[in-house]
């Protein structure tokens, strides 16, 4: 059995593959790096404008169909990244760690756009169509989005729906609050009931449950000094329960 | 006051409507994750009886410091590839509880495992031939393949972190040998050390496990380098396939 040495050559490819994976590495931290930063923006779109989902208004359907463009250009950058594991041949989860947080940010984004256009909740099929890879000559379509990137996304999403109900309350938004107090409550529900094998579930859990009081502590308030609105009169709750009420009655069907 | 429709009071309890079709979506991931979960134990099970032959592998080769015949070198051997047979079966396991195409989703699970096995498997390669295994050396003794295409495979890294625990063994060892009277082996040890210090040298490492891992690699060069001093300096340098030279 002829015994090969290791010589410098042998060195050599094994310092060309380690390359290869290094240099692919950085181009996906850094197309995860320009999702994020879109997300963001996207994100910070639907805040500036107060999205109420009951209002029907034509600038809130604008709002809306601007951040979906926003989203057109991430969905680009995905596939980007899916090409370029796919033409490698590669398992997507060696590189993880570098889109991992790209994809989070997409879907926090994504799913608070969602919850602004139908009051309900991102699904994991409707989320896969901004990922998937056309043609055949790829063998897996949805390379990048896992579970519990999708799920670390959403635990984002409950922090920006917050923001959305202490600010829209502040500017006198009666209304999103009390839309948003049970899809909090569902979330956070469902959140405890997860298994423990994601790392950093624990931890966004209580930052969860830190913006779901909030939230009730915002329509607290509203119902309490809803009364000193109208002099003399008690601001009826029920008024506002049938209004938002309405919107979910008439929203039932899907947006799918 | 107005009415309020059906028994939805919003914001009081939350019906399913309120609730968005949460739970619908946390039903599919719940799944997903459990699915993860219930294969990682499967891999754990399989990973644990592979890291106590590790063990035992490891313990066996601790006596290649005290081999100073041929016949007691050869004997160890022998040993070994008893408990690489059973390495071998247990990888075959592994290989079978691993979904297709998820080779790294679940690798830190056996990393360490395989990075110890890559290195005992270079070892007893190097007390056969005295030369550093190829990464296509390992991966056939262990029975998996080079390349991630070709299927369950040696990573790359992880040979790495091998050959660099192997140059740490054979630092100790080059001292050792020369405590049962080998006055020869230390000599090719340094050549063998001066041969994965250069081949690093070529690679591009980047600020991880790895890199650490080769920082320590000038400290077993130089411990060698000492043992080779010792030896020159005292005229204790064999001449041509001796162990020891002529008195």
């Amino acid at each position: 059995e002829p015994l090969d040495k290791m010589s410098a050559e042998d060195f050599s490819k094994l310092q060309q593959e380690l390359d290869s994976k290094h240099d692919r590495y950085d181009k996906l931290a850094k197309l995860s790096r320009e999702c994020t930063s879109l997300s963001k923006k996207a994100i910070f779109h639907l805040h500036r404008t107060y999205v109420c989902p009951t209002d029907g208004t034509s600038e809130t359907a604008q709002v809306l169909k601007d951040t979906e463009d926003k989203f057109a250009i991430i969905s680009g950058i995905l596939k980007e990244m899916a090409t370029e594991i796919a033409t490698a041949n590669e398992d997507p989860f060696r590189y993880q760690t570098a889109y991992s947080q790209g994809v989070q940010e997409f879907i926090e984004a994504l799913s608070y756009w969602t919850f602004c256009r139908t009051g309900k909740l991102l699904t994991l099929t409707l989320a896969e169509r901004w990922f998937r890879l056309d043609g055949a000559e790829f063998k897996a379509i949805h390379l990048l989005l896992h579970p519990t990137d999708f799920i670390l996304g959403i635990a984002d999403l409950t922090g920006e729906l917050m923001r959305a109900c202490t600010e829209s309350a502040t500017r006198g938004n009666r209304f999103l609050p009390f839309m948003l107090l049970p899809f909090m409550r569902a979330l956070y529900s469902e959140f405890l009931k997860l298994p423990a094998t994601v790392k950093a579930l624990p931890k966004k859990i209580e930052v969860l449950e830190g913006s779901l009081l909030k939230v009730e502590h915002v329509c607290y308030t509203l119902t309490v000094r809803g009364s000193e609105i109208h002099s003399g009169h008690l601001l009826s709750i029920n008024v506002v329960n049938e209004e938002a009420s309405n919107f979910y009655f008439k929203n039932t069907n899907s947006f799918e | 006051g107005a009415r309020v429709r059906g028994g939805a009071h919003i914001g009081m309890e939350t019906g399913t409507s309120a609730e968005g079709g949460v739970m619908d979506v946390f039903v599919t991931l719940t799944a997903a994750l459990d699915h993860e979960r219930d294969t990682k134990e499967k891999i754990r099970g399989v990973v644990m009886e592979m890291e106590q032959v590790g063990r035992n592998l490891l313990s066996l080769m601790q006596g290649v410091h005290q081999c100073s015949t041929a016949d007691e070198g050869s004997d160890l051997c022998q040993k070994a590839d008893g408990m690489f047979l059973s390495a071998r079966e247990h990888v075959e396991m592994l290989k079978r509880v691993v979904p297709n195409g998820s080779y790294y989703q679940f690798h830190d699970q056996w990393r360490f495992v395989l990075q110890r096995l890559s290195f005992l498997t270079s070892l007893l390669h190097y007390m056969r031939t005295g030369q550093l295994a190829s990464r296509g050396d390992v991966a056939a003794a262990l029975g998996v393949c080079v390349s991630q295409d070709e299927g369950f495979h040696l990573d790359i890294d992880d040979y790495l972190m091998g050959v660099l625990c192997l140059a740490n063994e054979l630092s100790r060892l080059a001292v050792n040998s020369v405590i049962v009277g080998d006055f020869q082996r230390p000599f090719a040890i340094a050549e063998l050390l001066t041969t994965i210090s250069s081949g690093f040298r070529l690679l591009n490492l980047k600020n991880d496990a790895l890199r650490k891992r080769f920082d320590g690699l000038k400290y077993d060069v130089s411990k060698v380098e000492e043992v080779v001093y010792d030896l020159t300096v005292r005229g204790l340098k064999p001449q041509s396939g001796e162990k020891r030279p002529a008195p």
